[in-house]
């Protein structure tokens, strides 16, 4: 009986004994757990203001100007108006041409390939077209469209190229605005007897619009953003008038602008102006890019709940 | 709509049901045929983009004064006997890319992971956007940032070591802080997919073995991540080594490599990458100058096909997909 | 002696009486032989202990995901080294409830528990309740086996990396545990090959190593073989009746055979309340409620 009590004692105090190191072990655990969670906080914090503080850095620095009507116009120095203009044409000349291209693409992709070789290597062409760099593909424009096809440095030269820079980007989007649609939706196209073009115009196309308007905006941001691309097939300099739909001439954009502005054509106007034009223009850039990035979620909701209610 | 009613005709008359599907048909054909070939497309712009600029680049070869081009530093297109050693080139790409995801690296799983472990959720209601948005930005605004913020900045701390105190705040240090600002939201967007992609369950089977998060996040779910991370980390270097203005706005640099390279203050002087030469000499040269230039294209095109194909290796190795 | 009978000493009994059926064994017999034989060999009614102690006393528990209830007035009490069945029809709440003993339902965001479960002097559903500790002391094994990408030993290890133990001790816990999960035979071989190429009974009984590896008072378990062939179930249930020597075990299962076999308790669950609790031959010989009873019977949808 006594050495039975003794024993499960004995027992209860090893077990105390193995809670309590159980415990401290736990508090130390916490410890690490806090320091580390703190450091993960404050990097993130970090992180963030780094981004926040370039926003309002280039906004504070470029609105005084963007709320000056004079900046907008074409005549004198420090005014953008040309370039905006130029930014503009290229943005709906590159999207009428690379919409189609892309769509088709991804169709082709989504709706008729199987799956096999081809496929594969497909979306292992656009992975690496994908990574390659802007710049090269300016050189690789400007050797093919300016130089072999004699189209020389133009808006067109600049509007193919950016063809190749976001015909990828595009794709992929589309490919799942159209991989989305569920396949009882086109199931129910086909069974209604028509064809396979007719179904994906009739029943795919029109529930994949979100997701298409979604892929139009995004890539129209990269192409108002681009200019690596554009210095050797566009150009970086304005003819006398550049308000023409004219795509046989060499003009300059926004950010080639500042580009220029800072670096090959420095001294060109006063090195204030060359500021106040490039803090300007940076300034309506990242408006025009928080609109499109906000706006493409909100377009794309909207589109949704129209065609839903239809 | 349109569909019913086609289905209502071809009922109804033997004749025009077959007008109406041959129809259908050869539309469905050539609808096909032009999908296909935009398809193709794709494949035919990459292919072009190696082959001309291989061809052109691989021209320069012809001139015996290119042999050096990847065993020399010195770049001298207009010496009396001119050379075409582009390695200063390269090591200013590789260096910079190199020191720019190093730094990024750290930062960019550690916001990755404090987004999706533990952050509320206003946090990345407020991060996401603006980590796309930044993932966009024009190269130009950075730069122009860089021009007039970051290279004065450097300047001010870095003039008592760097050579020439006006120019401290251009080269190989500015340029890494911009491509960290360039390239770290990839990286993190990248590496919040990955560390979605891991399966909760593994957050739980550690939870339930009584670790504390940050165990769990850095033994359980940071390792089961780790080939999506790797894929962050390529395309983080991708996306470095080919940017080209920002880069070059800051460099300072002409085609002269620096004399001293093993001290820190080659960080703080005037220096030079692959991009910035192209950007500056490219469209003034000819013969065999610009042939080299192809050629630095051609380099850094087999550099990111590396970078693109390691990425595809690392994600076909992944557990979770 | 007695003291070390307490806790470590699984591995020496395991050696010894389990696996009177051996692999070998089990692929040469026919099914129907291989159930005789095991339902002969562990009678759960033979290690009753109807006076044990309560490990966890759990009293009027209410248990909400978001506004929406799972568990009413549940109480419970989970008696020291018995094996505690819960049993019921899917969404009954039992799964919910053995989760909110190790407090997993933490994860869930918008859970919210209300009342006692008294475990060692302390409510677990404190707020203040430290859940690192708790879960040290609780270990649990899910319905599908969550093994790590990683290696077996590196699985098995993992909870004691976690508690920063020196290498050895972890060589030798990662051994025993694999005895204990009665895996160590078909694994000691290839103990640094990835966990995810075993088969899906070989993983739960890893996971279960696992669990075991860090030395927990209790262990729970949902439904633990619900994704497995009727071979691997055999296996960690006769796992099961051995473990039970050292560990408190409450197991959620959706098969009345599995909770015959290998419990002394038995809760049955419905509609998010407990209808009642007993030891498991009570409950399945003398249900007291019409309910029980026609669960039981097979009368329940």
């Amino acid at each position: 009986m006594s050495a039975q009590q003794q024993i499960s004692t004995s027992v209860e105090s090893d077990e105390r004994q193995r809670l309590l190191s159980l415990e401290r072990l736990t508090q130390r655990l916490h410890l690490k757990n806090n320091i580390a969670s703190g450091i993960l906080a404050l990097i993130t914090l970090l992180g963030a203001l780094l981004f926040i503080l370039i926003v309002i850095k280039v906004l504070w620095d470029g609105i005084p100007y963007l709320i000056n009507p004079d900046f907008y116009g074409s005549t004198g120095t420090g005014t953008v108006g040309q370039q905006i203009f130029n930014t503009l044409y290229l943005l709906i000349l590159s999207e009428i041409i690379l919409v189609p291209i892309a769509l088709a693409a991804a169709i082709y992709l989504v709706e008729y390939a199987r799956q096999g070789p081809l496929v594969t290597v497909i979306h292992f062409a656009a992975e690496t077209l994908a990574g390659v760099p802007s710049l090269v593909l300016g050189l690789f424009g400007y050797l093919v469209f300016a130089t072999v096809l004699h189209l020389g440095l133009t808006r067109l030269t600049g509007t193919l190229t950016l063809l190749c820079l976001n015909f990828p980007v595009a794709l992929r989007l589309f490919e799942d605005a159209l991989t989305s649609v569920a396949r009882e939706q086109r199931e129910g196209g086909l069974a209604l007897g028509s064809t396979k073009w007719h179904m994906i115009r009739t029943v795919v196309l029109p529930s994949s619009l979100p997701g298409i308007i979604t892929g139009i905006v995004l890539s129209a941001g990269k192409v108002i953003a681009e200019a690596a691309a554009l210095i050797f097939t566009m150009g970086s300099s304005n003819p006398s008038n550049v308000y023409t739909l004219n795509p046989m001439i060499s003009t300059d954009n926004l950010t080639i602008h500042i580009w220029y502005l800072k670096t090959v054509g420095a001294g060109t106007i006063p090195d204030n102006v060359a500021n106040a034009v490039s803090a300007g223009s940076a300034a309506l850039l990242i408006i025009i890019l928080l609109v499109i990035n906000i706006g493409s979620r909100s377009i794309g909701r909207l589109i949704q709940r129209k065609v839903m209610a239809a | 709509m349109a569909a019913n009613s086609v289905n209502v005709k071809t009922e109804n008359t033997n004749t025009a049901r077959s007008i109406g599907t041959r129809r259908g048909r050869l539309s469905d054909q050539i609808a096909r045929g032009i999908f296909f070939v935009c398809a193709v497309l794709v494949v035919v712009i990459i292919f072009g983009v190696f082959v001309f600029l291989g061809i052109n680049g691989l021209q320069m070869f012809k001139d015996p004064a290119a042999r050096n081009f990847f065993t020399s530093s010195s770049w001298d297109p207009s010496a009396d006997s001119p050379s075409y050693g582009a390695l200063g080139f390269i090591l200013g790409s590789v260096v910079t890319t190199l020191l720019s995801i190093i730094i990024v690296a750290p930062i960019g799983f550690g916001m990755a992971l404090y987004m999706t472990e533990m952050a509320p959720r206003w946090v990345n209601a407020l991060l996401r956007p603006l980590l796309e948005v930044f993932t966009g930005v024009p190269s130009v605004v950075i730069g122009f940032l860089g021009l007039v913020v970051l290279v004065p900045w450097i300047a001010n701390i870095a003039a008592p070591i760097a050579p020439s105190a006006a120019n401290a705040g251009n080269g190989w240090a500015a340029a890494t802080l911009i491509l960290v600002i360039m390239i770290l939201p990839t990286v993190v967007s990248v590496s919040i997919d990955a560390l979605r992609a891991v399966p909760d369950s593994v957050r739980e089977a550690s939870l339930a073995l009584g670790s504390t998060r940050w165990q769990m996040m850095k033994d359980a779910v940071l390792p089961a991540a780790a080939t999506g991370l790797g894929t962050a980390i390529v395309l983080g270097m991708t996306r470095a080594i080919g940017e080209a203005l920002a880069v070059s706005m800051v460099l300072g640099g002409d085609i002269h490599l620096p004399a001293k390279l093993l001290t820190p203050s080659v960080l703080f002087q005037p220096n030079i990458n692959i991009t910035n030469a192209i950007v500056l000499y490219f469209s003034e040269a000819s013969g065999t100058e610009r042939n080299g230039y192809f050629m630095l294209g051609f380099v850094l095109l087999i550099i990111s096909f590396l970078f693109i194909c390691v990425s595809r290796y690392i994600a076909s190795r992944s557990v979770y997909k | 002696m007695e003291k070390q009978s307490q806790r470590p000493a699984y591995l020496a009994q395991n050696e010894v009486e389990i696996n009177p059926l051996n692999k070998t064994q089990v692929e040469n017999l026919p099914e129907v032989s291989k159930e005789a034989q095991h339902m002969g060999s562990f009678d759960p009614t033979k290690t009753l202990k109807t006076d044990a102690t309560t490990k966890i006393d759990v009293q009027h528990t209410n248990f909400f995901y978001g506004a929406k209830q799972a568990l009413y007035d549940v109480s419970l009490p989970i008696r020291d080294r018995q094996v505690t069945a819960l049993i019921g029809p899917s969404g009954c709440g039992k799964s919910t409830f053995l989760r909110t003993l190790n407090r997993m339902n933490d994860l869930v965001p918008g859970a919210r528990v209300e009342g006692l479960a008294n475990f060692d002097g302390f409510n677990i559903y404190d707020p203040k309740t430290d859940v690192v500790l708790l879960r040290q002391r609780i270990g649990m094994v899910f319905q599908r086996a969550n093994t790590f990408p990683k290696s077996i030993f590196e699985n098995v290890a993992y909870g004691l990396k976690v508690q920063g133990k020196p290498q050895n001790v972890i060589k030798e816990r990662v051994e025993k545990s694999l005895h204990g999960a009665a895996l160590w035979d078909e694994v000691k071989d290839r103990l640094n090959t990835s966990a995810l190429g075993l088969s899906g009974g070989q993983q739960q009984r890893l996971c279960i190593a696992r669990a075991l590896a860090v030395e927990p008072e209790v262990l729970l378990m949902d439904e633990p073989c619900s994704a497995l062939d009727p071979i691997a179930t055999l296996k960690i249930e006769e796992m099961i009746t051995e473990l039970v020597k050292d560990y408190t075990i409450v197991i959620v299962t959706h098969n009345m055979q599995q909770a015959s076999r290998v419990s002394h308790f038995t809760g049955f669950f419905l509609s998010g309340k407990l209808v009642e609790v007993a030891s498991t031959a009570d409950i399945f010989e003398h249900p007291h409620h019409k309910e029980t009873e026609d669960y039981i019977s097979g009368r329940f949808g």
